[in-house]
């Protein structure tokens, strides 16, 4: 069926086009699915060498103002006041009830905070500041920047011969830098698992930077097919399907991101709830199974323990080339999870046996 | 020549003898993506036209296969199961599913040639 309304493209549209994208809607963009090489090789190709999204359908803002810091601060379990120059943390925002409004990557960076958030939440973390913030602090959408990311374990190594200050920098680190006579922030990090990079990038540069870094032949273009692919097999949370308003970090297993001094002293939105579900333990968590049929249990499928009893349900779910198996992550009861391994998936009306897995089930290699 | 016909579910239906191998077609392929697990029928089942006979699982979606056309199952493609990735290479040949006995052959008249076919494509 065709949809009316306007889908938002990336700059990079015309070029995913040109080298055989397949498209797919995705929070309201119209994003490659995969190149002509498909979605199983471009999963592996990244874990193997490197391989470039164009990520820029991702809020970019950038917080400055008086007491910049201080302000963001009230709003995230992390602690945004004592965040070095450069450095980078995963948060989330929460809601009075301790549910995830959004998951987002802070930067200090010398003239503000940079924030990368997700798509289909821009509009929503833009009200929140808006409404939550001082009047002195400006939130600004930096429209102007594209934003690509470069995974995998050559990724240091092709991107070296742009960016030489690269080397010295660590994940979750970043730096500013100069390509073609503008100026770029690189940051390592990324949502698969492998040493790689984030660079935004403006939207006049972004073209050509992307054709240089494929001519490499260590660089292939991956779309959101694999990087979906990746991030589940990196056991990282995609919003909006794994974690929501409905979900605490602590059930969702991303209890790291809370500092333990702003939970004592109760100073972010939703610390209560969190405090207390932290000292009764969470009513479920996040757990990753892996199946031994290749049947792939996707959002929305129920998990059953092995008397037959619904416990939990799936919220991510792919077959994994990497792992050559069905592999996928949901919420199950946290009584259930202590007690067995072994659960039952259904899929089309069918039983599925999986284990359960630790997460990630890729081990990461980040450069720390 | 061995006739194909193809249906308004992007299968085709090939007449061999008095039997009909099924698959879908490279068009359908294409928007599956890379297709990595398909779930086939048991043989000699059988099945009427438009019933769900197999799952295609793509990196993307699962998306059912339904009988273009009223028979019992005689044989499925088992290399399928080490290596689905032929529905992507050669969904019009290797790629076949299954392969159907069916006593009534009028029922093909009633789906579209090639011609036909490809004209449906490029209108929807």
């Amino acid at each position: 069926m065709k949809k009316e309304e306007p889908t938002n493209k990336t700059k990079l549209f015309d070029f995913h086009a040109v080298y055989g994208a397949r498209f797919i809607e995705f929070a309201d963009y119209l994003v490659p699915l995969a190149y002509g090489t498909g979605t199983i090789k471009e999963s592996i190709v990244s874990r193997q060498s490197a391989s470039v999204f164009d990520v820029s359908h991702m809020g970019q803002m950038l917080i400055t103002g008086d007491n910049a810091s201080s302000e963001l601060d009230k709003l995230v379990p992390s602690n945004i006041n004592s965040l070095e120059l450069n450095k980078s943390c995963y948060s989330v925002l929460l809601n009075q009830d301790g549910g995830i409004i959004d998951d987002l990557i802070i930067t200090k960076k010398i003239n503000g905070l940079s924030l990368v958030v997700n798509a289909a939440q821009k509009a929503q973390v833009i009200d929140i500041f808006n409404e939550k913030l001082s009047s002195k602090v400006i939130c600004k959408v930096l429209d102007n920047n594209s934003l690509i990311s470069i995974q995998g374990p050559k990724s240091n190594e092709v991107l070296e011969k742009y960016f030489k200050e690269i080397n010295k920098i660590k994940f979750m680190r970043g730096c500013e830098s100069e390509l073609d006579g503008v100026n770029v922030y690189i940051s390592r990090s990324g949502y698969t698992g492998e040493d790689g990079f984030e660079i935004s990038i403006p939207n006049n540069k972004v073209e050509n930077f992307m054709e240089s870094l494929i001519d490499n032949s260590t660089v292939n273009l991956a779309g959101f097919g694999a990087r979906d692919v990746l991030r589940i097999e990196a056991g990282l949370c995609l919003y909006g399907q794994d974690i929501n308003t409905n979900i605490s970090p602590i059930e969702a297993g991303l209890g790291w991101v809370i500092s333990k001094k702003k939970l004592n002293d109760l100073s972010f939105i939703g610390s209560t709830v969190l405090k207390n579900q932290i000292k009764s333990g969470p009513k479920m968590r996040r757990i990753g199974i892996a199946l031994n049929d290749k049947v792939i249990p996707r959002n929305g499928s129920n998990i059953f323990n092995l008397k037959n009893k619904k416990v939990g349900f799936v919220t991510s779910g792919c077959f994994s080339p990497n792992l050559s198996r069905s592999i996928c992550m949901g919420f199950i009861s946290s009584s259930e999870a202590l007690d067995q391994e072994i659960f039952l998936v259904e899929v089309r009306n069918k039983m599925f046996d999986g284990k359960i897995v630790k997460m990630p089930f890729i081990p990461h290699k980040y450069k720390k | 020549m061995k006739q194909i016909k193809f249906t308004k579910e992007h299968e085709w239906v090939k007449l061999d003898n008095e039997h009909v191998y099924v698959g879908i077609t490279d068009f359908a392929q294409k928007q599956l993506g890379d297709v990595v697990f398909i779930q086939l029928p048991d043989i000699g089942l059988d099945f009427k036209i438009g019933e769900e006979v197999a799952v295609i699982e793509s990196v993307k979606a699962a998306s059912e296969i339904y009988a273009p056309v009223s028979g019992r199952i005689i044989e499925v493609n088992e290399i399928l199961n080490d290596s689905p990735d032929i529905i992507n290479s050669d969904a019009e040949e290797n790629g076949w599913i299954w392969k159907m006995a069916i006593s009534d052959f009028s029922q093909l008249d009633n789906l579209m040639d090639k011609s036909e076919y490809s004209s449906f494509v490029s209108e929807n």
